[in-house]
């Protein structure tokens, strides 16, 4: 089938698929899995700059359906959260223009797709690591990673003002400049890869601030909102968003999701991690090949 | 839990059909001759599936609770 805003011609199905996948990620295993889609689309043929924006829109449609249960639970931060969009929202426009000037100079395929592979090899082998330590552990999927609190003892005791006191985290004194920062790393990632960033600001939530599991997801999800939203109308606006697309991968993500909360009941949590650490580097050879 | 489930994905794919049939070319259209529209209409449309595909989940969960209960009593 013809998409005439990217104006390429690829099967809905396929695109369905890649949503579907990302959705059994998602609801499987707790990951946005905007990591994977990116490649896959790129190996449909669709131009990179449209990979960005499209995965960046029917990432902000997920988000908000997933913010909105964590919210019922009381598991989201919202001071975090919104101090945390302040910087991400100039750090998604800083990697918007980065595609932009990237796309002017007809590189963003390469550029881009030579960080992906970066990107995808990192997480890889992160997850590996991280499901390896917790089988050894012999954990269960209700049990979290270990976290150390030195790394986030570290960090609160820079008292840079303004301070603030985050209860719902547990944080009792932290510079707003800390988050402001964090926010603004993590926006350019989203804004230069379209991925939500939850793969970078869980685990830095958790093992950088001490932020308790349930709350650092559940925040996470709602400061994607703000990302992966002016992420859309920020790459739409420069052309580089086929809705489309998103709305078709956003279907099967929707059943992918259910798929994948219905079979956490059979699998135990670190096997099932250890076994996804292998998604990101299949992931990074599908975009290798497709680059040389 | 099953049946709901592939209650649900048909649904779903009934309306993946419904949006690939009358979408496509009005958004085309709009993303040629108007970006700044064409980019509120993305952002309100792809929020609007993800609460209308939510609605829907939530019902069916509901649904499929209410009915075994009724078979349990």
């Amino acid at each position: 089938m013809f998409f005439p805003i990217a104006e390429i011609t690829v099967n809905p199905l396929f695109l369905a698929f890649i949503g579907f996948v990302i959705g059994v990620l998602g609801g499987f295993f707790g990951v946005g899995g905007g990591f994977l889609a990116g490649p896959l689309m790129f190996m449909l043929g669709v131009p990179m700059n449209f990979v960005v924006g499209t995965d960046l829109t029917h990432i902000a449609g997920k988000s908000v359906v997933a913010a909105r249960r964590h919210w019922t639970l009381g598991h989201v931060d919202f001071r975090l959260g919104l101090l945390m969009s302040i910087g991400t929202v100039p750090g998604v426009e800083l990697g918007a223009q980065i595609i932009e000037g990237l796309k002017q100079a007809y590189a963003v395929d390469q550029v881009i797709g030579g960080f992906y592979v970066i990107l995808l090899l990192s997480i890889g082998t992160f997850m590996a690591w991280e499901g390896w330590q917790a089988v050894c552990r012999r954990q269960t999927s209700n049990d979290k990673p270990a976290r150390g609190q030195r790394i986030p003892r570290v960090i609160r005791a820079v008292h840079l003002p303004p301070t603030i006191r985050l209860p719902t985290s547990g944080i009792e004194c932290i510079s707003v400049w800390t988050i402001l920062i964090f926010g603004l790393v993590v926006g350019l990632l989203a804004g230069m890869l379209g991925v939500g960033g939850g793969f970078l600001r869980m685990p830095a939530l958790i093992y950088l601030m001490g932020v308790p599991t349930h709350v650092a997801i559940g925040t996470d999800l709602f400061e994607i909102i703000f990302s992966a939203g002016y992420g859309t109308v920020t790459h739409a606006l420069k052309g580089n968003v086929d809705i489309m697309m998103a709305l078709v991968m956003h279907t099967g993500a929707a059943i992918g999701a259910q798929f994948g909360a219905l079979s956490t009941v059979h699998f135990s949590g670190p096997r099932i991690r250890l076994g996804f650490s292998l998604l990101p580097f299949i992931g990074a050879v599908l975009m290798f090949n497709k680059l040389i | 839990m099953a049946i709901n489930l592939v209650f649900y994905a048909i649904l779903v794919v009934a309306y993946f059909f419904a949006v690939l049939r009358w979408l496509n070319e009005p958004l085309a259209r709009l993303f040629r001759q108007n970006l700044a529209h064409y980019a509120m209409v993305s952002v309100m449309l792809i929020l609007g599936q993800g609460l209308l595909l939510d609605i829907v989940t939530s019902s069916l969960l509901r649904l499929g609770k209410w009915l075994t209960d009724r078979s349990g009593n």
